[in-house]
Parts: structure tokens; C-alpha cells; sequence
């Protein structure tokens, strides 16, 4: 509406509601994921050229740069590979059962069909009368759209094959979006209002794993069954093995120079990593993290250096003293420590602080990193600044090696978790007490066995457990017991609640049948 | 050596065995060939490399002091004439005319990485001139006002110059921070400094002042948090009087930064005065010149390497450090491979061919763009080119030795275009010089459309211009000390007098073609007349002008010299000796792991390279690893995926595939245990990439985390 004249004098013009529209410009053509950093950073990049011009240049610098089309980087695009909006795309909605149809399709190993007779015997609880306006308003969306696939449709009620249908027509009808087509955007806007809106999460089954023989496995059971596991693809799985070993060499020229390794991949990457130290860094000095160790900390690390590498025995007053101790170490013996990370982006190394020290120990001159890191989202630990200073190498080391040991501090909602070791660490503790101390916790363990049917059962409340104690004589005071509660409450024997009266509940958190087999031999 | 299986121990440290010594890492054993093996040539290799980037590192390095220079001299001058009547003696002259502390604002651009340097270049530059009080500190570092005192005050105090051989050592860390303590030690440290004996045989630098000013630098201001800031402004502003304090402000967008963290209260205390410095993209231009486009180095980047390098600087980050950094990866990657052996000076070079062996003349002879030399040849030369090693040693040399001579003509040519069309409307062959050189590393650059747009432009240009455009070449030209140009500078010099000699005679030379009767317009012209006259006149060829004609045989002279030494790199043969090309440079400086991860969960046969495993669209083969099988069932999935019909799902899956019967008709509840465990196993992983999470929304329900897939 307004164009600056050469002479640097602005037009002003008025325009009808009407005219507004034209002015809006659909940039929608260039909807890559790319575009957008290239629009907001070529915005930066005029801007940095702007000052290189000359001063009499700059009116006329003002008309070229709107009149330019807005570059895209033509090498950071990559033909082949994933693009990114297909990796980072929207949530589509998703009907009951669509996993159970996909599974037995590709079972039958059929392409889809768009008008399937056959209806295949469906297990889970279908509720075809739950037709809300939204899923309504989705068929009929979807049968727009198979109508502009060219399939036909018999009728309006969901058949089986429709989710098959809107599943390819979705695929299609993003391929057709990559074309940017404007009849196809108020449908793209239906769905998505449809897929985010409503609170509830969306139908799935009722069922629970109780229903198995196992509900759940423990560990050593896994195990065990995984020993029977059949392996597959074992030579597609060496090749890929005997392609990544071929890198070693050039891992080694570059961390000599100066680079640090950054693996990535599918894959527990812990195997190739052993074969590379053990094989190529048989002299050196090496230190390997288990970063996805649930309780690691930078201190440990930071410790582990100082006192078995640096062999120094003295303490810190900060990490940054000890930082600056490392550092002034390592460049005045010249001394080179290889230092393995493994997950870097373990749920315990992934904070911004712990980040920051390690790239403060990257930039030790004689300190080379090898990590690697697993989670989809772990680049988002480091900033410029940060990936900077870590200066890494990206290597894509694709093993489908099994995580075994990442996986096995996990609380995975089928294993069963604690079991043994918390009854085990309730015997050890509980026989280093007193028999005062002792009796308390019976008391508490046989109130919460009788409730132990009781869902709705949140504790013992503390005036109860204190009226007890004092029947049998095994507290004087209120102190003395809160003390013996907070014993307890360090070793995690129980925990405390508050309740909806104010009032404090005491909880085991065993379950009862743990709890019965204490009871039977509490001293075993 | 194993690491694995504790429950208690995170890090483990390895040492070589006692008797070992412990081997330092050296680049040379690493550079092997294929084999693995280390030989004379892989030696070679090794040491041109080393010595090439050792050159360039150290070029790099003094661009970097002179980039900044300017600005730095500027901004050392100002610091240096901050305070001029402090005073610390008992009786005060006169107070300290105003209470504001002197503040620089160095705008220093978005490029984070860069500052590092910058800021201790700054540092050393305040250091050797005017005062070695310098304290640097770190946004990172400083969220509440005891980390910022005790960081200003131990950088203060430590500082090891001035720790004299009488004086003990400062027991820095025992001293409150606070600021009369400083004050203190500022007073005692003028006092000191002020006293005659001073040992000789200390090495001073320049003597600073009487009172060297205090100086704190804040690199990275947008970090601070504005609270705490604000108060160390104003404590700073109350301690004026006693000690000389003066603020460095790193600012990476723009001073308007400074007015939104600070109030007017506390920026009223504050002087400022503006230093902008030069932006990277001046820099990084440098460097390119200087590394790049200069025949001094060998090495150059292939098209592609290059627009990939420049991509990432503008459309990420700015810093020339991680171009240098691509840089110096695109080399170790070219001189790991055989060709890199000849990337070197003449003599050396000629040397090492004579020197090669059949093997390692059939790895050169194997290069596409030898291939196509060979191909234009006879065929009786052909079959010497192919089988006689020692004529195709002569070859070779003879070729890189053209190489070598076109690289010492194509800059200055370059330079010399680049000045001709830079000032064109919308830049038709880019505004800057590295986009012309990316347009000439990509293809011919006269059969591109920009080059034809700017001599069209060209052949419209008047005379002045055209006078001052050639003289910008020519300045161009005859700085170029390192090759023989002064053919063309004579040429371009003779034109340009000829069009000075033309002079302002230019109008009157146009003869207008007296033959045609001139015919009077009369008042009154129909106009289906003035339409006839005119359309006449238009089909006259107009004769050109003397200026005319000049100009088209200077633009004529110009494109033959463009095209005899501006032809794209890649249609010469061996160029793959000094350019390199291979786009991996992506993959390893700009990763996606999270396409990567996808890939393999939603595509195996990328990895795998297994028939069995290519799979139509929508269904997924069951010969798939676990992992694969159970993300894409989890894909179709809502926001809550119910576990039980995961299993039954994956079950149905993975069985089929086994028994191969095709039919879903397993038993409801009666699972396999091994099916169940690798079951369990496989969402466990997914749970470990981050793809799901347990949820308690739903007994045995867990959460999707992603929504894409592929």
C-alpha cells in the first residue's frame, strides 16, 4: 500500500475494505519448514548486508530488497532423506480399533480396498450408535474426500474399510497439500479443530493387562523369555555393523583434531563403542558415563576425574573451582583422557547447568568426548553457544542393537518394579532398629494389611498410630514418634499424605502381598 | 573392562596397564588407507594437510585481530579517557563532575559462538594499553549479586601481573566480596604501584596511568537477569567517587536492549556511548578472500560444500567459528582420500607424481573429469593415456600445472566482474563477491541468466558510470599482487582514456540522418499521420554514437576475457585434485537424528537392505525388528494407546509372521511369553526414545508423545 519512492517521500493510499484481501499474501506455496527460518533469518541476513552498502545507497537499497523474492537455502534442503514436514506433521484423528485393522491388514498383506465387503471379526466393543457431530462432520469429510479420490461410497455409515480409506485419502490429500491447493485448506482446518478439540483423550478399550496369564513380568522372567527370543536379519545386521567399524579410523584423525563425536541412530550404541575403545584406544586413559543412570550427577563425573584420573585427593569448594583445577591440570601435564558418555541425554545429564559444565570440560585441550545420544528430542540440550563449544561430529550409527541395559532402570509399566529389592531393603533396615522402633512399623503393617482390600484406603492417620504406640507402651511422646517416623521416611519404609481433613496418613508403599510375606518372617 | 550391570557406579576409569606407556594421541597414525595400513603416502597426505592448516589457521588468526581493529582502537581511546580528575587523595579537588558511570554499548551481532574471541581480544587489547584491571563476566554465571561481586572481585584481585615478589600472595578467597573491600584494595594497589621500589627485573608492560580505570565487561547483557543487574548498577554508581569504574556492555541485537532491561532511573546513571562492530558477515567475507580465493592454498570447496557452508552461516548462526570449523573438516575429509596427495605446491607435487606407483595412478585415472579428457583424445592416445604410466605421469602434470594457471587468472577476473556488476539494479550476479564465486563454482557463468541480464544492463550504461565502474576494476586489478594481470589492467586503461577523450563531444556527434527531409510539424497533424511518421522513424536503425560503439567494444572485450578465464571449475580435468566436492559435509555439521530415528523405526529396508522388508504403503511386513512393528501400531493411535490391544495387535502381527497360517485367529488371553517379552521389550525402547510415556489417566493406558510419522 505504501511504496517508498526513491526520494525517500511515502505514498499513502487508501484502500476499500474490499481491496484489503488482495493485499494479503499467501505464502503458503513455500510452506516448508525450512521457509520459515529463511524468511525470518534472510530478514536478518538483509539486515547484516544493510550495513555494507553506502550511505547513498540505501534508498535504493530499501525498493530492491521488497522487490527481491525471499531466497531459500538451496544446499540446506535435502533432496533425499525425510522431510521435515513429515516428520513434524499434525495430528490427524484416529478412530477405535484403527491399530487392530492395521494389524489385520497386514496380516492379509492386502492394499487397501476401498469398497471391502468383508467385514473381519472385530474384538474390540464397537459403539456404532456414538455418532457425535464432530465424527459425523469427519465421515462426511472424509467422504468429500473419497469422492475426489474417485472411489465411491455406498453409504454414510463408517464402513470398515473407511479409516483404510481416509488413511491413504490423508496421504493423499497431504501430497496434494505440498501442492497447495486452496480447496483442500478448509478441510485440513476442519481436521485439525477436530483432532485437538475436546478434553477427553479419545475413545480407546477398557481392557487392562489383567486380563493375560502375566499381567506382568519381572525382570529376571524377561530375561529369561528374551534368551528365546528368535534373531532375525543377523546379516543385514553385520554388514551394518562392519560398515559403521570402517569409521573408526577416521573417529580417531577426527578427535586428534580437535572434533568431538556425536553418535545417533536406532540402536544401543554400547557395543560399537567397547569395540572402539578396546580395539583402537587399547593405551589410553578412559573413562566411561553411563549417563542414563538414574542418579548421576555432574559431581560424580567431576569426582571421578579429579581423584582416579587426575589422582588428586583434595575437595572443592564449587564445580567451578574444580573445573578450573581440571583445566589447569590438564594443560600443564599435557595429559589426554578420552572420555565416553553414553547418553548424554540420560534424564539426569539433561539439565542446562549439568550441560554447561560439560561443555566447559569439552574445551580442556586434552579432553576429547565421545557421546551419543538415543531420545528424539535430545539435540534441544544445547544452544548455539553450547553446540559451539562442544564442536561435534554427527555420525548416524544405526545398530537395532536391543537397549538392554538403557531400558533396564526404566519403570516400564509392564515390568514389575521394586518388588524384591524395596522387601529386602525393609528387612535390612528394620533389623538395624530398636524394638520400639520395630513395633511401630508392625503396628503400621498390620493396620494397612487389614485394609488391604480397602481401595479407598490413603493410611493410617498419625493420632491413631500415636493412641496405638501408647497403649503398648512403645512411645512416651509425640516427638519421639514423629522422630521415629522420619527414620522411617529417609529410608522410604513409608510415606506420608496429607489428607482431605488436614490430618497426616501414614502409607507403606508395599503392596500386600509383600507386606503378608514381611509379616510372616519379619526377621528373615 | 566391563561397564555395565551396576547398580551403583555410573563412571568407570580405565588406565593402561602400569607398564605401558601411555600413548599420546598424534594425528599422522591415524591417516591410513583403505586397508588400514600406514604408508609413505598416507604420510604424505598427513603432513600436507598439517602444514596447509597450520597456514590457514594462522592466516585466520591475524584476520581476526585486524577485523576488529577499528572498533577496538575506538573503543580502548574511549576507556582510556574516562575518568581524567579522579583523584584518591584526602583532599578533593573538585567532585567528580557527575555521577553517571562511564558505559560502552559494543553491539556485537547475533553470532554467539564469535564472542568468545572477540571478548578476549578486547580483553588483552585493554590489558596492554591502559589498564590491567579487567573483569569479564558471563551472563551464565551471574544470577544473583554475590556470584557477580565475587566474580568481579577475584578477577580483580588475581590478577597475576601484579603480583610483586614482596608482596604476599592475595588471599582472595578468605575476602568478603563486597565493595569496600574493593575500594580498599584499589587504594592500596594505586598506592603500591605508586611506590619507588619496584624490583627492575620485572617485566612490565607500558606504564598504565595513575589510576587505571576498573574495567568490568559484560558479554553477553541480554542474559542477565534484569533485577540483578540494576542492582549492581546502582551499587556501582554510589562507589563512583572512589574508584574508576567503567562498564563494557556486550550487546548482541541492539542498544534498544539495554533501555528495556534497565529502568530510567538506573539508566540515568549510566553514560553511554555506542560502538558498533564490524558485522560477521564482513568478516566471513574476509576469510573467504583470504583462504578461499587466493592461490596461495591449494585446497578449494566444490560448489555444493560451499553453498552448504554459506547456507549455514546465514540461515543459522551466523559464526564464522563454525564456518571455520566446516572448513577444516571439508579438508581433513579430502586429504584422507588418495586424490589429496597432490593438493600441494608445484615442486612437491611434481616430485610425488614421478614418485606414484600403477595403483595409485589408476585411483587419478579413475576421476570422472580425467575420464572425459580422455574420451576427447584420439584413440591411440587414449589407449597411452590409459596403459603408459609415464606418459600419463607427463599428463597429469601438465594438467595441474593449467590448474595452477587458471586459479592465478580466474580471481583477479573475478574481482574484476564482481566490481563491474555489483552496483547493477537487483544485483543480477549477487550483491556480494562470494555469491559470484559460488555462481562460477556451479557452472559456466556466461550461460547463466544473470550474466546476460548484466550485460544487457551494461550496454545501457552512461558514460560516467561506466568511466567509474571501469575504474573500480582497474583499482581492483592492481592491487592484485599475486598473479600477472597487467595485460587487461593496460587494456581496461586504454578504453577508459578513450572514453575520457570522447569527452562531452558525445551529444553533438550524433548525425542525424539529414537525407530524410525534415518534415515541419504543422499545427494541426492527423493522427494517423504522426502514427505513420513515428512508426517510420522507429524502424530506422539508429546510428550509433561514437560513445556507442566504444561501449560495445569495451563489454565486447570484457566478455571474451570473462569467458577465456572465468569457465566453472568442474569442466577442467582433474580438478578433483584441489576441490573438493562430496556433500556429506551435512550429515555430520547439521544432523537430523530425529529423522534418522523415524526412518529407521517406519522405513528398516533403508538400513537393512532386506528384500523381505520393503513393504507397500500402510502395511507393515512382519518381518520387521519389534521395535518397528510396535511404532508404526502406535501410530494409529490416539493420544491414550491402550496396552492391551497394543499387544494383542503386535501378537496378531508377529505370530502370523511366524506360523505363517495368515489367519488372526489367536487365542484371546493364552499369549506367548516370548511374544509378551519382546513385547515389553519393544515398548520399553520406545519409551526410552521418548515416543510414549505411562500416564495414570487409564489403568494400563500410556500417553503418545509425537505426532508425526512417516
Amino acid at each position: 500500500m505504501a511504496a517508498p519512492k526513491a526520494n525517500g517521500s511515502m505514498e499513502v493510499q487508501f484502500v476499500g475494505d474490499e481491496d484489503v484481501a488482495q493485499h494479503v499474501e499467501d505464502k503458503r506455496p513455500t510452506l516448508r519448514s525450512s521457509s520459515r527460518a529463511a524468511k525470518s533469518s534472510s530478514a536478518q541476513r538483509k539486515a547484516g548486508v544493510l550495513h555494507l552498502t553506502n550511505q547513498d545507497q540505501d534508498s535504493s537499497e530499501e525498493e530492491d530488497g521488497q522487490e527481491e523474492s525471499i531466497q531459500h537455502p538451496t544446499a540446506l534442503v535435502d533432496q533425499k532423506g525425510v522431510a521435515g514436514s513429515e516428520v513434524y506433521s499434525f495430528k490427524t484423528p484416529k478412530r477405535t480399533g484403527q491399530m487392530t485393522r492395521l494389524a489385520e491388514d497386514s496380516v492379509k498383506n492386502q492394499t487397501p480396498k476401498p469398497t471391502s465387503g468383508k467385514t473381519p471379526v472385530r474384538r474390540s466393543a464397537r459403539k456404532p450408535a456414538r455418532k457425535t457431530k464432530a465424527s459425523s462432520r469427519a465421515s462426511s469429510s472424509d467422504e468429500s474426500e473419497s469422492d475426489d479420490s474417485g472411489e465411491s461410497d455406498s453409504s454414510a455409515e463408517e464402513e470398515p474399510a473407511k479409516p483404510r480409506k481416509q488413511q491413504t485419502s490423508t496421504t493423499s490429500t497431504r501430497k496434494r497439500r505440498g501442492g497447495g491447493q486452496d480447496n483442500v485448506l478448509p478441510e485440513m482446518v476442519e481436521e485439525y479443530f477436530h483432532a485437538h478439540g475436546g478434553a477427553r483423550p479419545g475413545p480407546t478399550s477398557d481392557r487392562t493387562l489383567s486380563r493375560l496369564n502375566i499381567p506382568r513380568m519381572d525382570q529376571a522372567r524377561l530375561q529369561s523369555a528374551l534368551q528365546h527370543a528368535p534373531a532375525a536379519h543377523i546379516q543385514h545386521l553385520q554388514q551394518l555393523y562392519q560398515e559403521h567399524r570402517c569409521h573408526f579410523h577416521k573417529w580417531m584423525l577426527q578427535l586428534s583434531n580437535g572434533f568431538n563425536l556425536l553418535l545417533y541412530g536406532l540402536g544401543s550404541k554400547r557395543v560399537l563403542i567397547d569395540q572402539f575403545r578396546s580395539t583402537i584406544l587399547r593405551d589410553t586413559v578412559q573413562m566411561v558415563v553411563n549417563g542414563y543412570f538414574p542418579s548421576i550427577t555432574v559431581k560424580h563425573i567431576l569426582n571421578s576425574i579429579t581423584e582416579e584420573v587426575l589422582e588428586h585427593t583434595g575437595s572443592f569448594r564449587s564445580v567451578q573451582d574444580q573445573l578450573t583445577f581440571i583445566k589447569d591440570t590438564f594443560e600443564e601435564t599435557g595429559e589426554e583422557l578420552f572420555l565416553f558418555i553414553h547418553n548424554i541425554d540420560g534424564p539426569m545429564l539433561r539439565g542446562e547447568k549439568v550441560q554447561t559444565v560439560l561443555c566447559q570440560l569439552a574445551q580442556v585441550g586434552g579432553v576429547r568426548i565421545i557421546a551419543t545420544i538415543d531420545h528424539i528430542n535430545a539435540p534441544l540440550i544445547w544452544d548455539q553457544n553450547k553446540s559451539s563449544r562442544f564442536n561435534w561430529l554427527w555420525y548416524d550409527v544405526t545398530s537395532y542393537e536391543p537397549y538392554v541395559e538403557e531400558t533396564s532402570y526404566e519403570n516400564s509399566l509392564m515390568v514389575q518394579q521394586s518388588g524384591v529389592l524395596a522387601l529386602s531393603s525393609l528387612v535390612h533396615v528394620l533389623r538395624s532398629l530398636t524394638p520400639n522402633a520395630r513395633g511401630v512399623f508392625h503396628l503400621l503393617a498390620l493396620y494397612q494389611l487389614e485394609h488391604k482390600d480397602d481401595s479407598s484406603y490413603i493410611g493410617m492417620s498419625f493420632h491413631d498410630l500415636y493412641q496405638r504406640c501408647r497403649e503398648k507402651f512403645l512411645v512416651h511422646s509425640h516427638l519421639t514418634l514423629r522422630a521415629q517416623l522420619t527414620e522411617f521416611k529417609d529410608h522410604k519404609l513409608i510415606r506420608t499424605k496429607k489428607g482431605s481433613d488436614g490430618v497426616e496418613n501414614l502409607l507403606i508403599p508395599l503392596d500386600g502381598a509383600m507386606l503378608a510375606e514381611y509379616m510372616e518372617n519379619p526377621m528373615s | 573392562m566391563s561397564t555395565s550391570g551396576s547398580v551403583s557406579k555410573a563412571c568407570f576409569v580405565f588406565k593402561p596397564k602400569a607398564g605401558k606407556r601411555k600413548k599420546k594421541l598424534n594425528p599422522a597414525d591415524y591417516f591410513v588407507d583403505e586397508s588400514g595400513a600406514r604408508t609413505e603416502a598416507t604420510r604424505a597426505r598427513c603432513e600436507t594437510y598439517q602444514i596447509l592448516w597450520e597456514d590457514m589457521n594462522k592466516d585466520i588468526e591475524a584476520l581476526q585481530t585486524d577485523i576488529h581493529k577499528k572498533v577496538f582502537d575506538d573503543l580502548v581511546g574511549y576507556v582510556g579517557s574516562t575518568h581524567p580528575g579522579f583523584c584518591l587523595g584526602e583532599e578533593i579537588q573538585h567532585k567528580v563532575s557527575s555521577n553517571e558511570i562511564p558505559t560502552a554499548a559494543l553491539v556485537t551481532g547475533v553470532n554467539m559462538p564469535d564472542h568468545g574471541m572477540i571478548f578476549s581480544n578486547l580483553t588483552s587489547l585493554l590489558q596492554d594499553n591502559i589498564t590491567p584491571y579487567v573483569a569479564r563476566l558471563q551472563a551464565k554465571d551471574c544470577s544473583a549479586m554475590k556470584n557477580i561481586m565475587s566474580k568481579v572481585i577475584m578477577q580483580f584481585m588475581d590478577n597475576k601481573e601484579l603480583l610483586d615478589d614482596d608482596d604476599d600472595e592475595v588471599q582472595v578467597k578468605r575476602i568478603s566480596p563486597t565493595m569496600p573491600v574493593l575500594c580498599g584494595w584499589y587504594a592500596d594497589s594505586v598506592k603500591r604501584s605508586q611506590s619507588p621500589n619496584k624490583s627492575p627485573s620485572k617485566k612490565r608492560k607500558t606504564s598504565y596511568g595513575q589510576y587505571p580505570p576498573l574495567v568490568i565487561v559484560m558479554e553477553d547483557l541480554e542474559g542477565f537477569p534484569a533485577q540483578v543487574l540494576q542492582d549492581f548498577i546502582i551499587i556501582c554508581s554510589q562507589y563512583l567517587s572512589r574508584l574508576p569504574l567503567v562498564l563494557v556492555f556486550g550487546i548482541a541485537t541492539t542498544v534498544t536492549a539495554v533501555h528495556t532491561l534497565l529502568p530510567h532511573s538506573v539508566s540515568s546513571l549510566l553514560c553511554m556511548e555506542k560502538f558498533q562492530a564490524q558485522p560477521s558477515t564482513e568478516y566471513l567475507s574476509q576469510v573467504i578472500n583470504k583462504t578461499l580465493l587466493s592461490t596461495k592454498y591449494p585446497f578449494k570447496l566444490g560448489h555444493r560444500v560451499f553453498q552448504l557452508l554459506l547456507d549455514i552461516f546465514l540461515y543459522h548462526d551466523f559464526s564464522v567459528v563454525n564456518f571455520i570449523r566446516g572448513l577444516q573438516f571439508a579438508m581433513l575429509e579430502h586429504f584422507f582420500n588418495d586424490l589429496g596427495m597432490l593438493c600441494c605446491g608445484v615442486k612437491l607435487r611434481t616430485s610425488r607424481i614421478r614418485a606414484m606407483d600403477h595403483r595409485e595412478l589408476e585411483a587419478i585415472r579413475k576421476t570422472s573429469s580425467f575420464r572425459r579428457y580422455v574420451e576427447l583424445q584420439k584413440p591411440q592416445e587414449q589407449r597411452d593415456l590409459l596403459l603408459n604410466d609415464k606418459l600419463t605421469k607427463d599428463v597429469f602434470i601438465s594438467l595441474l600445472k593449467d590448474l595452477d594457471s587458471y586459479h592465478t587468472m580466474c580471481y583477479p577476473i573475478l574481482h574484476c566482474l564482481h566490481a563491474l556488476t555489483c552496483g547493477l539494479p537487483r544485483h543480477p550476479l549477487g550483491k556480494q563477491l562470494r555469491e559470484l564465486y559460488s555462481l562460477v563454482l556451479e557452472s559456466n557463468v556466461w550461460e547463466t541468466q544473470g550474466y546476460k541480464d548484466a550485460f544487457n544492463l551494461l550496454r545501457l550504461m552512461a558514460r560516467d558510470d561506466l568511466v567509474s565502474v571501469l575504474g573500480q576494476c582497474v583499482e581492483k586489478l592492481e592491487g592484485w599482487t599475486e598473479s600477472d594481470v597487467s595485460d587487461v589492467i593496460m587494456e581496461v586503461q586504454t578504453y577508459m582514456a578513450q572514453l575520457d577523450s570522447l569527452g562531452d563531444g558525445s551529444q553533438e556527434e550524433q548525425e542525424e540522418p539529414e537525407e530524410r527531409p525534415k518534415e515541419r510539424l504543422s499545427k494541426t497533424t492527423k493522427l494517423h499521420d504522426l502514427q505513420n511518421r513515428l512508426r517510420e522513424s522507429a524502424k530506422q536503425k539508429k546510428k550509433l554514437t561514437k560513445y556507442e560503439v566504444l561501449r560495445n567494444k569495451i563489454l565486447d572485450y570484457l566478455d571474451e576475457i570473462f569467458r577465456t578465464h572465468l569457465p566453472s571449475p568442474t569442466t577442467l580435468p582433474l580438478h578433483e585434485v584441489y576441490y573438493y566436492r562430496v556433500s556429506t559435509l551435512r550429515r555430520h555439521m547439521n544432523a537430523a537424528p530425529r529423522a534418522a530415528i523415524q526412518t529407521a523405526l517406519s522405513n528398516p529396508y533403508y538400513y537393512l537392505q532386506d528384500e523381505t522388508l520393503k513393504s507397500e504403503d500402510g502395511t507393515i511386513p512382519n518381518t520387521a525388528p519389534d521395535v518397528c512393528i510396535a511404532y508404526k501400531l502406535h501410530l494409529e493411535c490416539g493420544r491414550l494407546i491402550n496396552l492391551y490391544d497394543w499387544l494383542q495387535a503386535f501378537v496378531m502381527l508377529v505370530h502370523s509372521g511366524e506360523e505363517n497360517d495368515g489367519a488372526g485367529t489367536s487365542k484371546q488371553n493364552k499369549v506367548d511369553e516370548v511374544l509378551q517379552a519382546r513385547f515389553i521389550r519393544a515398548v520399553s525402547e520406545l519409551q526410552f526414545l521418548g515416543f510414549i510415556k505411562p500416564t495414570k489417566r487409564k489403568t494400563d493406558h500410556v500417553a503418545r508423545l509425537t505426532w508425526g510419522g512417516c
